[in-house]
């Protein structure tokens, strides 16, 4: 876990990146707790952000499944995900983000709405999207002959805690 | 009267420069924060090298002392590694298919097994081909399981539906061979019949649970 170019400084050691992917037997998750951020802040406002998560850091509570995604996404070439904004606008408490997502070394701009809270000591920015999987050259599984769906959601909670 | 406006060069090309120079900033800073992040950030050793647990099949054929150990001749560890998990998927997938293929078999193996049962002798020699076609199917299947390359990760810590494949597996390999031996032995010992037909439900009912236990 890494934070670098923010003032403050903020601990995101509790953020998280989760995946859903579905097939028609079953939908399952997996989560990255391993989260690194890098962030630049106006005041309390969050104006720039990049995010990196490792494909192998990502648990879907089934080894053998893991490690397919590790093969189907090349991760030993392409061992990351990263998004990094371009934009980011407030409006109230939700944000619209956009930038670029590059995934299984395609990179695409994606927009999406983020919702931001404070609590106690710490800011909360929540939010999800869509990811076509085909649309990043990514060969879907599958299992007993049938693929899984080409969409994959992409659910994030970032959390910036008071060092 | 109406005048248009007129720009000079000059003016327009520091307009243009202005332009990009304001642009670039965000831009700049964005790719700025991602690079630090990709640059700390680099592909896991524990990928490049097989898990420390794997099954003793695994281990004999694609352990660093097994058989196949200088299988690809290169020295490019993270290719070979991509190579061993290419097979692993395409073995896997060949393990899918020779399971159904085999129960398959089995279903049409009970059918004609049943018939035989009832004194239909007729039967015998399709029961018996039918029996080395399933034996040769389920040891392909069982062939592309077991020396499969192993996968990136060991981390599994409670029961999974692959575990559960796994240990149904012992009691369907263990049925097999017991459904083999007494039809051996049927033909010189009639009374030994329903043990062998138990035997081969055992593993019918152990394949097919195996085999809807799995998940991608």
């Amino acid at each position: 876990m890494s934070v670098l170019f923010q003032a403050p400084t903020y601990d995101v050691s509790s953020s998280s990146i989760t995946y859903t992917m579905k097939h028609k037997l079953h939908a399952w998750d997996g989560t990255s707790k391993q989260v690194n951020v890098a962030s630049k802040w106006n005041g309390d406002k969050l104006e720039q952000i990049s995010v990196l998560a490792k494909v192998s850091s990502f648990n879907s509570g089934l080894s053998s499944r893991d490690s397919h995604m590790i093969e189907i996404l090349d991760a030993l070439t392409l061992p990351n995900i990263t998004f990094s904004s371009t934009s980011i606008k407030y409006n109230g408490e939700e944000i619209l983000a956009t930038g670029k997502l590059q995934f299984h070394g395609v990179t695409k701009e994606i927009q999406f709405v983020v919702k931001a809270k404070k609590e106690n000591n710490q800011w909360l920015y929540e939010g999800e999207f869509p990811v076509l999987l085909e649309s990043y050259n990514v060969e879907r599984p599958s299992l007993l002959f049938v693929k899984t769906d080409n969409m994959m959601k992409i659910k994030f909670v970032l959390v910036f805690k008071d060092k | 009267m109406y005048k248009p406006i007129q720009f000079s060069k000059t003016y327009l090309l520091g307009f243009l420069v202005g332009c990009i120079f304001c642009a670039q900033p965000v831009a700049a800073q964005s790719d700025s924060l991602l690079q630090q992040l990709i640059s700390a950030n680099h592909v896991d050793s524990s990928l490049i090298q097989p898990p420390a647990k794997m099954l003793f099949t695994q281990r004999a054929l694609w352990g660093t002392s097994g058989l196949l150990k200088n299988r690809y001749g290169g020295n490019d560890l993270v290719a070979n590694r991509q190579k061993d998990l290419k097979i692993r998927r395409t073995m896997l997938k060949l393990h899918q298919i020779g399971g159904f293929v085999t129960i398959g078999g089995m279903v049409a193996q009970g059918i004609i097994g049943s018939q035989l049962y009832k004194g239909d002798y007729k039967v015998k020699d399709l029961h018996e081909n039918m029996g080395m076609a399933v034996n040769l199917t389920y040891g392909f299947t069982a062939f592309n399981g077991l020396f499969a390359p192993p996968s990136a990760f060991s981390r599994d810590k409670k029961i999974t539906s692959i575990r559960l494949h796994k240990w149904l597996a012992v009691l369907h390999l263990s049925g097999m061979i017991a459904t083999n031996i007494l039809a051996t032995q049927v033909e010189h010992n009639a009374s030994l019949k329903p043990y062998h037909r138990a035997a081969a439900y055992v593993s019918f009912a152990s394949l097919a649970t195996a085999l809807v236990v799995i998940k991608f």
